[in-house]
């Protein structure tokens, strides 16, 4: 390195200037802070992918409990609709899990993504549910869950089809031919980031 | 004219020595931490690969074929939650899935699996590295909605089969960055329309 300096025509050795010095300890520092920035976003990368495999699997829970509850009302000959549509005009719902029998209804409790009654609690057991109030050994999970169904009405004279939000219904010259289930899950990523997952089903009366 | 070479001083020495090292240290624990960071990205891989698999093997079978109650009735029903779920395929195998701690059926060096026992021959669905520590299956309705109840000459349920399942996988290592602990859930209502 030393017999690389060049000599000055003086004799006088040039060291490296402080510009040199700090274009080296930039580029240096640089190359460090990327490749450590690398390392993390991988990291995280693969954590939300774990994450999304969850939370796929939960929305996608959310859904078959509500064609359960369309085929069960078939099965007891009763309206598709019984129990899926609110007499208060809720269209948000959260899956319910009685773990006495494994049976699920559809809560129509007021509630919203942000909610705490939308969370979704891990128990010792290994199982997520959702409770109007923290369970017993139960575990707050990064998770939250809320379904939205919403009425998908057919005018009798035209066929034509449409899916009616908030909380309007049919109208008089249109009839209920089915649902429209949203199945929403938001949850806290490994970097702090929101994350949300959405599937769509619709579910008719027939089969 | 030419001067000598002047040596190098002690303080020079030093000074080339510490960066020197700190240099050295610096890109070695960044090479640590880089391969920290692939084993447990490559952990967490291998443990989302095989919970999808898993998951969806069951989940295919549930939706194609139909709840053995006749199985469940003989041993004494279905208990909240069970510890397998056996299905009558749509090809009319008996399929079992269960957690398996024999080291013959699972794969190397893992105490506990999933296994799938068709027609009375085990064999792992979960693949080596990955330890299922829970399993829990939630089947309602508990008896069978598709036959008649002799004594009442009703049906014995009136819900769709749907199954939730439940479990917790783990990779195995020993560091503690190629340990990843997964807890995955999913729901299936069966896709048979008999009545």
């Amino acid at each position: 390195m030393i017999e690389r300096h060049v000599r000055s025509p003086h004799g006088a050795r040039r060291g490296q200037s402080f510009i040199e010095a700090m274009v080296a300890i930039t580029v240096i520092i640089t190359a460090i802070s990327s490749s450590l920035a690398l390392i993390q976003s991988s990291i995280t990368a693969t954590r939300v992918g774990g994450m999304q495999v969850i939370a796929a699997n939960l929305a996608r829970e959310g859904l078959e409990v509500v064609r359960a509850a369309r085929d069960t009302n078939w099965l007891m000959g009763r309206s598709f609709q019984v129990g899926l549509v609110d007499g208060a005009g809720n269209k948000t719902a959260r899956p319910m899990l009685d773990t006495e029998n494994g049976s699920w209804t559809l809560s129509f409790e007021p509630t919203s993504m942000g909610a705490a009654n939308a969370a979704v609690y891990l128990m010792s057991d290994g199982v997520y549910r959702q409770a109007d109030t923290p369970p017993t050994g139960g575990a707050a999970s990064p998770y939250s869950r809320l379904l939205t169904l919403q009425h998908v009405c057919r005018d009798d004279g035209t066929g034509v089809e449409r899916i009616v939000g908030s909380s309007a219904t049919c109208l008089g010259s249109e009839t209920l031919a089915g649902l429209a289930v949203y199945s929403t899950v938001r949850w806290r990523g490994a970097g702090g980031q929101q994350q949300t997952l959405a599937v769509e089903e619709r579910l008719y009366d027939w089969r | 004219m030419k001067t000598a070479p002047r040596g190098i001083t002690l303080m020079e020495l030093l000074v080339v020595m510490g960066i020197f090292s700190l240099t050295v240290a610096l890109t070695s624990s960044i090479f640590l931490l880089s391969n920290q960071a692939q084993r447990r990205v490559l952990a967490i891989t291998a443990a989302q690969a095989d919970l999808r698999f898993t998951l969806e093997s069951i989940v295919r079978e549930v939706r194609a074929g139909s709840i053995d109650y006749e199985t469940y009735e003989a041993a004494g029903g279905i208990q909240a939650p069970s510890l397998n779920l056996i299905i009558r395929s749509a090809s009319g195998s008996r399929l079992e899935f269960y957690k398996e701690t024999n080291p013959s059926i699972c794969p190397a060096g893992v105490a506990g699996c999933l296994a799938v026992r068709v027609d009375g021959v085990a064999q792992s669905v979960t693949s080596s590295g990955i330890l299922l520590e829970n399993l829990a299956f939630f089947i309602t309705p508990q008896a069978d909605p598709f036959s008649i109840d002799e004594d009442s000459g009703l049906y014995k349920a009136d819900a769709q089969p749907t199954v939730t399942l439940a479990l917790k996988v783990r990779t195995q290592g020993r560091r503690p960055e190629d340990i990843v602990t997964l807890n995955a859930q999913t729901t299936i209502a069966a896709r048979s329309y008999v009545r």
